[in-house]
C-alpha cells in the first residue's frame, strides 16, 4: 500500500492500492476517533440505463440502480445487514445517485467481521421473483414522499426541461411506471455489468486496526469481474435547453424558482475539471451568497427569502442552478437573469474565497463523516483524489475566474416557477 | 479531555478542552420558563441577532467580516427543553495555530459583539433589519404546510396537547408575529439578557486558563440570579380510547403519526428502560416495526418511534397510502402490543444495548454533541457518560415490559394525502 501525500496542515494519512482486479482501495486511519466508517462503492447509478455487457445490448427502466441497491439488502439465508450489524450496534444504509451507488457501514466495534461482511453481502445479489414484486411498494412510497417535497419536485421538472438526451433528465428512483417494469433480470444484468471490482471502490477512514484491515482486503484479491466487457450507451447532450420557461400551480404556500444555466463543457477547456468547479462555486457565491450586493438588495426589498445554489457535471455539459423562494419570483427571476449577465469576482473577493475553502477543507478533516465524505466524493467526481487541496485553491488566479466567467452560456438559462394554488398573502 | 464549570453567579462557563478538533465552538446558551406567547418573539430575535450588528449594520457587512476571519460561523437555535425555551448561539472558528494569531480573539470579539452590541438606535431595533426579518419569518410562518412530515407531527401534538409546552407550535404563531415592534423586540431582548439563565461552553484545543479570561472579558458578569429548574413534563391524565384526527391534504403520501404518553416513568426507567423500548420497537432499521410494517408488508418506506425523554412522550411516523390506513394501524398496534406481551427476545435487548453503546461512545466525535451532552447532564443532573452502559446493562426484560405498560396511545393523527 502506498501512502498518499496529504498536505501537513490536514493532519490526515491516506493509503492507497489499487488491487490487480482493478478495486481502488483507501485507508484513513484516525486513532483519535472512536468509531470507523467503510464505503464500499461503485461507478454506477441512475443514468446507465442502456449499455453493452459482453456482446449482449440491454436497456432497464429508469430507477433500476436504486432498485438494485434496495435488494442487496436481501439475503439467501435471511439474516439480513441490519440484523447482522445491529448485533454490534452497527450502522448500515445505502445510497444512489446519477453516476454511483455507495454502501455505508459505520461501527464502534467487530472491525473485522463488519468488513468482511460488507464485502460478503454487496457481492452476493439474491433476487428473486417475489423480493422483487416485494420491494415495488416501499419504493413507490418513498417515490410519492419525494413528489410531495416541493424543492425536490421543482427540481425533476427542471431537469426535463433543462435535457434532452441524457438521463439527469429522470430522478434517481424513477417513476411508479418505471418501478413496475423492473424485473429480477434486470437487476442481475446491472449487477454483473457495474458491480465488479474494476468499477469499485472501498474507503475505510476512522479508528480501525490497519493490519487488520489488510488482512481482509489481501483475501479481495480472490474476486473476479463477472464481465469481461462493458460499455455504456451513451447519448450526446446538445448544449441548448429544451424549453425556457414553465410556470406551474402547486400545493405550496410560498412561491419557488429554479433556474438552471447550462453550459457546453468544451467552453471551459482551458481550465483542468478539478479547478473548474471551484471558480465556478466561487462565482455563485459572490455573485448570489449572503456575502454579495445583489443579496443584500433582494432582501432589503422582500424579493429573496431562502435560497441556495449547486453545479451539476455531465459528461458534455456543465449546469449552474440557482434557487430562491420569493413572493415576487418574476421580479426574482429578472434579478437573476440581469446579474447572470454581469458576473464579477474581484483580487479581494478571491482570496476571501480561498481563505473560506482553506478553514472549510480543514475543519472537515477533523471528523471520520468529513474524511470520507472528502475521498468519496473526489472518487465520485473525478476518480481519483485530491492530496493537496490547500495548494490548488491557491493556485486559482483571477485571469482563469474571468476566462471562466467569460465562457459561462448566460442566454442559455431554463426557469421553474411554482405558484401557490391559493394565494395567501 | 478535561471539563471544567464554573459558576459566575450570573451564569456559568463551561470549558471542555478536547485537542482532537481544530476548531473552537464557542456556544452561548439562553433559556427561560416557557410562555407561548414567547415563542414567536424568541424565534425572532435569534434570527435577528445574527443578521447585523451596530458595528456591522448589515448581513454584507456581517458576512464579509466572518468570511474573512476565516470562515467564522455564527449560526443561532431556538427550541424546547421540556418546560423551558432555549436559544442557543454559536461561534465556530478554527484556532490559531490553522489560521494566523490573534484570529480567534478578533472572532471572539466580533462573536460577544453580535449578542452584546446589537443593531439598536433611539430605544428599538434597526428599522431595515428588522423589516427584512418580519418578511423571512412571515413566510416560514406561511409555508410551514408545505413539509409534510413536520407538519403532521405539529398537527397531531397540537391536537394532542392543548394546554401543555407540548402542544406549542416551536415555530411560532402568524398572529403573534404581527405583535412584534421594533420597540418591544428590543424590551424583549433587554428582559431576555436580564432574566434569562445563561451558559457558556468553549470547546476545543484550548488553554483553560486563557480561555476563561476571554470569556469573562468578553461577557461581562451580570446580577447574580437564582436557578429554578422543572424541566420535565408529567402527564396527569390519559384517554381511554385514542382521540382519532383525520385532515386531507392534496398531496401524495399520507403521514400518520400517533401520539403515546408516557405515564409515571421512574428515573430509571426514563433514562434507560426507555432507550432500548423504543431501540427494539422503532428505533431503526432492525426494529419490530420496520421489520413488520415496511419490510414484510411493504406498507411504507420510512416508520419509526422517537421518544422526548423530558415531555414523557413517544411519537410513531409512516408514510403510507391512503387506503392502507387501517391495516397499517392494525399491524401498529399489534407490534406495540407485543412489547407488552414480552414478545421480544434477549438478543433484541443485547443489539439494543449494542446500539446505545456505539451512540455513547461516539459522543466525543462532536462538539455539538459533547456540548449538548453535558449541558443536559449539568441541568438534569443524569448520570456521567462512563456510567450510563453499566447502568443500561442492568436492564430486564421485565423492566421493558413493564415499561410498556406505561406507554398509553393519546391521539392517531393522519394527514391524507388525497391526490
Amino acid at each position: 500500500m502506498k501512502k498518499l501525500n496529504y498536505e501537513d496542515k490536514l493532519g490526515i494519512t491516506v493509503y492507497n492500492e489499487k488491487l490487480k482486479n482493478g478495486l481502488d482501495i483507501y485507508l484513513a486511519p484516525m486513532l483519535n476517533k472512536t468509531k470507523y466508517f467503510m464505503t464500499y462503492g461503485t461507478y454506477y447509478g441512475s443514468t446507465s440505463t442502456h449499455f453493452m455487457l459482453d456482446d449482449k445490448e440491454i436497456k432497464v427502466p429508469n430507477g433500476t440502480a436504486h432498485f438494485l441497491e434496495h435488494k442487496m439488502f436481501e439475503e439467501e439465508d435471511k439474516v439480513d445487514p441490519f440484523s447482522f450489524y445491529s448485533k454490534s450496534g452497527t450502522d448500515c444504509n445505502a445510497s444512489t445517485n446519477y453516476t454511483s451507488t455507495k454502501y455505508i457501514v459505520e461501527g464502534t466495534k467487530c472491525f473485522k467481521e463488519n468488513l468482511e461482511y460488507l464485502i460478503k453481502y454487496v457481492n452476493s445479489p439474491y433476487f428473486t421473483n417475489s423480493n422483487v414484486e416485494k420491494e415495488k411498494g416501499i419504493i413507490k412510497e418513498e417515490i410519492k414522499m419525494y413528489k410531495d417535497d416541493p424543492e425536490s419536485s421543482i427540481d425533476d421538472l427542471i431537469r426535463m426541461n433543462l435535457y434532452h438526451k441524457d438521463n439527469h433528465k429522470y430522478d434517481v428512483a424513477g417513476e411508479v411506471e418505471d418501478i413496475n417494469k423492473i424485473t429480477k433480470e434486470d437487476l442481475y444484468n446491472c449487477y454483473n455489468a457495474f458491480y465488479n471490482p474494476n468499477n469499485m471502490f472501498l474507503v475505510i477512514v476512522g479508528n480501525f486496526d490497519i493490519e487488520e484491515a489488510k488482512a481482509v482486503i489481501e483475501t479481495l484479491n480472490t474476486l473476479e469481474n463477472k464481465a469481461r466487457n462493458v460499455k455504456v450507451i451513451n447519448k450526446k447532450e446538445e448544449e441548448s435547453v429544451v424549453k425556457e420557461y414553465e410556470e406551474k400551480k402547486e400545493n405550496i404556500l410560498v412561491p419557488k424558482v429554479l433556474m438552471g444555466i447550462k453550459t457546453d463543457i468544451k467552453k471551459f477547456k482551458k481550465i483542468d475539471k478539478y479547478k473548474l468547479n471551484l471558480y465556478l462555486n466561487i462565482i455563485i457565491h459572490i455573485n448570489f451568497g449572503p456575502s454579495s450586493l445583489l443579496y443584500e438588495k433582494l432582501t432589503e426589498d422582500n424579493i429573496l427569502s431562502d435560497s441556495y445554489s449547486f453545479l451539476e457535471t455531465l459528461d458534455d455539459i456543465k449546469t449552474i442552478y440557482l434557487y430562491g423562494e420569493s413572493i415576487n419570483p418574476d421580479k426574482l427571476i429578472e434579478e437573476y437573469k440581469n446579474k447572470i449577465k454581469d458576473l464579477s469576482v474581484t483580487q479581494e473577493e478571491l482570496e476571501r474565497a480561498i481563505k473560506i475553502m482553506k478553514a472549510s477543507e480543514i475543519r472537515m478533516c477533523d471528523y471520520v463523516d468529513g474524511v470520507t465524505s472528502s475521498i468519496v466524493g473526489d472518487l465520485t467526481r473525478y476518480k481519483k483524489v485530491i492530496t493537496k487541496p490547500l495548494e490548488l485553491f491557491d493556485s486559482l488566479t483571477l485571469d482563469e475566474m474571468k476566462y471562466v466567467i467569460e465562457s459561462i452560456n448566460k442566454e442559455n438559462i431554463s426557469v421553474v416557477k411554482y405558484m401557490p394554488q391559493n394565494i395567501s398573502f | 479531555m478535561e471539563y471544567i464549570k464554573k459558576n459566575l453567579g450570573s451564569y456559568n462557563i463551561h470549558l471542555i478542552k478536547n485537542d482532537n478538533f481544530k476548531g473552537i465552538i464557542v456556544k452561548v446558551l439562553f433559556k427561560e420558563k416557557i410562555k407561548k406567547e414567547n415563542i414567536t418573539i424568541r424565534n425572532f430575535l435569534t434570527s435577528l441577532l445574527v443578521y447585523s450588528s451596530k458595528n456591522y449594520n448589515t448581513k454584507r457587512k456581517m458576512e464579509i467580516e466572518r468570511e474573512n476571519l476565516y470562515d467564522a460561523g455564527i449560526y443561532s437555535e431556538s427550541g424546547r427543553i421540556g418546560n423551558y425555551l432555549s436559544t442557543s448561539i454559536s461561534l465556530s472558528v478554527l484556532n490559531d495555530n490553522y489560521t494566523e494569531k490573534g484570529n480567534f480573539e478578533k472572532a471572539l470579539k466580533f462573536f460577544s459583539e453580535v449578542i452584546l452590541n446589537p443593531n439598536v438606535s433611539d430605544f428599538a431595533f434597526d428599522e431595515k433589519t428588522f423589516n427584512i426579518i418580519m418578511n423571512d419569518v412571515a413566510l416560514k410562518l406561511t409555508s410551514v404546510k408545505e413539509n409534510k412530515a413536520s407538519y403532521s407531527v405539529i398537527r397531531c401534538l397540537e391536537e394532542s396537547f392543548k394546554d401543555s409546552p407540548i402542544g406549542y407550535r416551536g415555530v411560532g404563531y402568524l398572529e403573534d408575529l404581527k405583535k412584534i415592534t421594533k420597540e418591544n423586540l428590543l424590551d424583549y431582548y433587554n428582559y431576555m439578557l436580564k432574566n434569562d439563565d445563561m451558559d457558556i461552553f468553549v470547546i476545543g484545543d484550548i488553554d483553560i486558563l486563557e480561555m476563561d479570561k476571554s470569556i469573562r472579558k468578553y461577557f461581562k458578569s451580570r446580577k447574580y440570579k437564582k436557578r429554578e429548574e422543572d424541566f420535565i413534563i408529567e402527564h396527569k391524565k390519559k384517554r381511554l380510547i385514542p382521540k382519532k384526527i383525520i385532515e386531507k391534504d392534496n398531496s401524495n403520501q399520507s403521514k400518520l403519526v400517533l401520539a403515546y404518553k408516557l405515564m409515571n416513568l421512574t428515573d430509571f426507567e426514563r433514562n434507560y428502560v426507555l432507550s432500548l423500548y423504543n431501540i427494539i420497537l422503532g428505533g431503526g432499521p432492525d426494529s419490530k416495526l420496520f421489520k413488520d410494517v415496511r419490510e414484510k408488508n411493504s406498507l411504507c418506506y420510512t416508520i419509526g418511534t422517537n421518544i422526548s425523554k423530558l415531555d414523557n412522550l413517544m411519537l410513531l411516523r409512516a408514510g403510507i397510502t391512503r387506503n392502507n390506513y387501517e391495516k397499517t394501524l392494525k399491524l401498529i398496534n399489534k407490534n406495540v402490543k407485543n412489547m407488552s406481551k414480552g414478545k421480544f427476545s434477549l438478543e433484541d435487548i443485547n443489539s439494543a444495548v449494542e446500539m446505545y453503546s456505539s451512540s455513547l461512545k461516539t459522543i466525543v466525535e462532536s462538539e455539538e454533541e459533547l456540548i449538548g451532552t453535558y449541558y443536559i447532564m449539568d441541568l438534569l443532573k443524569t448520570d456521567p457518560i462512563d456510567k450510563r452502559l453499566e447502568k443500561m446493562k442492568e436492564v430486564t426484560k421485565e423492566d421493558i415490559i413493564n415499561l410498556s405498560k406505561k406507554v398509553k396511545l393519546e391521539t392517531i393523527y393522519m394527514l391524507e394525502g388525497v391526490k
